[in-house]
């Protein structure tokens, strides 16, 4: 959403910046988290870290884009982190449905 | 004339004064958390706010007395300094949260860091006690506070399903997450009914020189100026819900999100207001809460007090919101979380009010102070069952939130 507003001319680069590290900071923090929860990891649960590990460096990249004010370098960085996205639901839906 | 004159500009500053820290980001989690479920809420927390500015304004004017100026001298200091002292802390987060949203605003506006900015918001809240008048304080920044409708106008343009909303306005059951959900109606509450707002009413208006002429007025003022508060509170819920919902965000747990209720509606302007509303309701309430400390101790301890005196004619009074607002801002400029500090903060009101709360409803009881304008049967009732509710659900749901860690 702040990278659509951003991309708009809504979003002040300073606070798409900082927002975008802040996502970054926090998923980075989850990851951390579900880690150390996880030990040792199932493969669902690795499948779930990987992403998050995706989307995090994504939000990094589409961060320095920010910062560089290279709008090609925050769109590739904005398709990184739909594809995370997804993958993140694909991952967390296998993870959490009944095992058979 | 004049007399409608008074009621419009106390409307006004009602409204533009309604809108803080903590009923902008408690109507914003609840908003993008559990859509229109907590609606419910504020229109219960404004109720009850109605309520208690009507009677500390009604206290005020037949009484001559301030609310801690009766309680102390009904109760006496001992029993007094309970509630005192629960307020003083209570106060004491809240400014600190208020200082928060000034700072956050400041670090959008900047991009540097909100840490740097608490210390600069402090001095600046006590350069304007120091030099302003009680007008100045109370009606300047509140009008200024009314760029806070740009929630209400938002909330409109977004078109919601009013259907919807007014379903939202009977309690029910959460779909999921319990412990949030109730910890976030507590929070909701204790931002709506937060104490200094109907002691500051009081003080002010023994400091407008109120008599039983402003019964009238009193009324007006608070009957329409809290609705119309309550009314830009719904409006940052609705809009929270129908933006941050319906772009995936389902939890506001970092105030990065919350200019981007906005944006989608006013674009690069919708940023702007933001920043502006948040700014300007968080300063306000900063200026209200400093001189609500001051007014406290002060009336408290038997000292002269007074905005518009000189401070050297009440030195004591001038000490007591410096020293307010110093403390408060450091834990804001050591890195605090404004928004934690801020959700915490309005629970933390919510199980403190009963302290405040239940003296006060003795004062408007007692013929000795209020002779035929005491309480009906309905204002009595609404109160206690409002707050009755905030404290039980703060005593269950803050240690399922803390036992929860989120």
């Amino acid at each position: 959403m702040v990278l659509d507003a951003w991309a708009a001319g809504a979003a002040p680069s300073d606070y798409a910046s900082a927002t975008l590290q802040s996502s970054a900071e926090t998923l980075a923090e989850a990851g951390r988290q579900m880690q150390a929860d996880n030990s040792p990891p199932s493969s669902e649960s690795r499948g779930v870290m990987a992403a998050i590990g995706q989307l995090s460096a994504a939000a990094r990249r589409a961060q320095a884009g920010v910062e560089a004010g290279n709008p090609r370098q925050v769109s590739q960085a904005r398709q990184e982190l739909a594809t995370a996205a997804t993958d993140l639901a694909a991952f967390y839906a296998r993870s959490v449905a009944p095992k058979s | 004339m004049k007399k409608l004159l008074e009621i419009s500009l106390g409307i006004v500053t009602s409204v533009g004064g309604f809108l803080e820290v903590g009923s902008m980001a408690t109507a914003a989690q609840a908003g993008a958390t559990f859509g229109f479920r907590l609606v419910w809420a504020i229109l219960l927390g404004t109720i009850c706010i109605i309520f208690l500015v009507e009677m500390a304004g009604r206290f005020a004017a037949v009484s001559g007395h301030t609310i801690t100026d009766g309680i102390r001298e009904r109760f006496g200091f001992n029993a007094f300094l309970w509630p005192l002292l629960a307020i003083l802390l209570v106060n004491f987060m809240v400014m600190s949260a208020e200082i928060g949203g000034v700072s956050i605003a400041a670090e959008l506006a900047t991009g540097i860091g909100f840490q740097w900015w608490a210390l600069p918001v402090a001095f600046l809240a006590w350069l304007f006690l120091w030099k302003g008048t009680f007008g100045f304080i109370e009606k300047g920044v509140a009008i200024l506070g009314l760029v806070t409708l740009c929630f209400v106008v938002a909330a409109v343009m977004l078109k919601p399903d009013w259907k919807q909303v007014a379903a939202g306005a009977v309690p029910g059951l959460p779909e999921h997450d319990p412990a949030s959900y109730w910890f976030m109606a507590v929070s909701i509450l204790g931002a709506s009914i937060s104490p200094y707002l109907f002691m500051f009413y009081s003080s002010g208006a023994v400091e407008d020189h109120w008599d039983k002429t402003y019964l009238g007025t009193n009324r007006a003022i608070a009957g329409l100026g809290m609705s119309f508060g309550g009314t830009i509170s719904l409006g940052v819920l609705i809009v929270a819900a129908l933006v941050l919902g319906a772009h995936g965000i389902n939890q506001v747990n970092d105030y990065h999100q919350l200019p981007l209720m906005l944006i989608p509606i006013f674009g690069f302007w919708g940023f702007v207001l933001f920043v502006a509303s948040l700014a300007i309701a968080c300063f306000g309430a900063a200026l209200e809460i400093g001189l609500q400390q001051a007014y406290l101790v002060a009336q408290g301890f038997g000292w002269t007090w007074g905005e518009d005196l000189k401070p050297r004619s009440d030195p004591a009074f001038c000490g007591v919101y410096t020293l307010s607002l110093l403390v408060a801002a450091i834990p804001i400029a050591l890195g605090l979380d404004p928004l934690k500090l801020t959700i915490f903060s309005m629970a933390v009101t919510a199980a403190s009010l009963p302290l405040t709360v239940v003296p006060f409803l003795f004062l408007l009881n007692d013929e000795r102070y209020v002779g035929e304008h005491r309480n009906g049967m309905i204002s009595n009732a609404a109160v206690i069952f409002i707050v009755a509710l905030g404290f039980v659900l703060a005593v269950v749901s803050i240690p399922l939130q803390i036992l929860g860690g989120s």
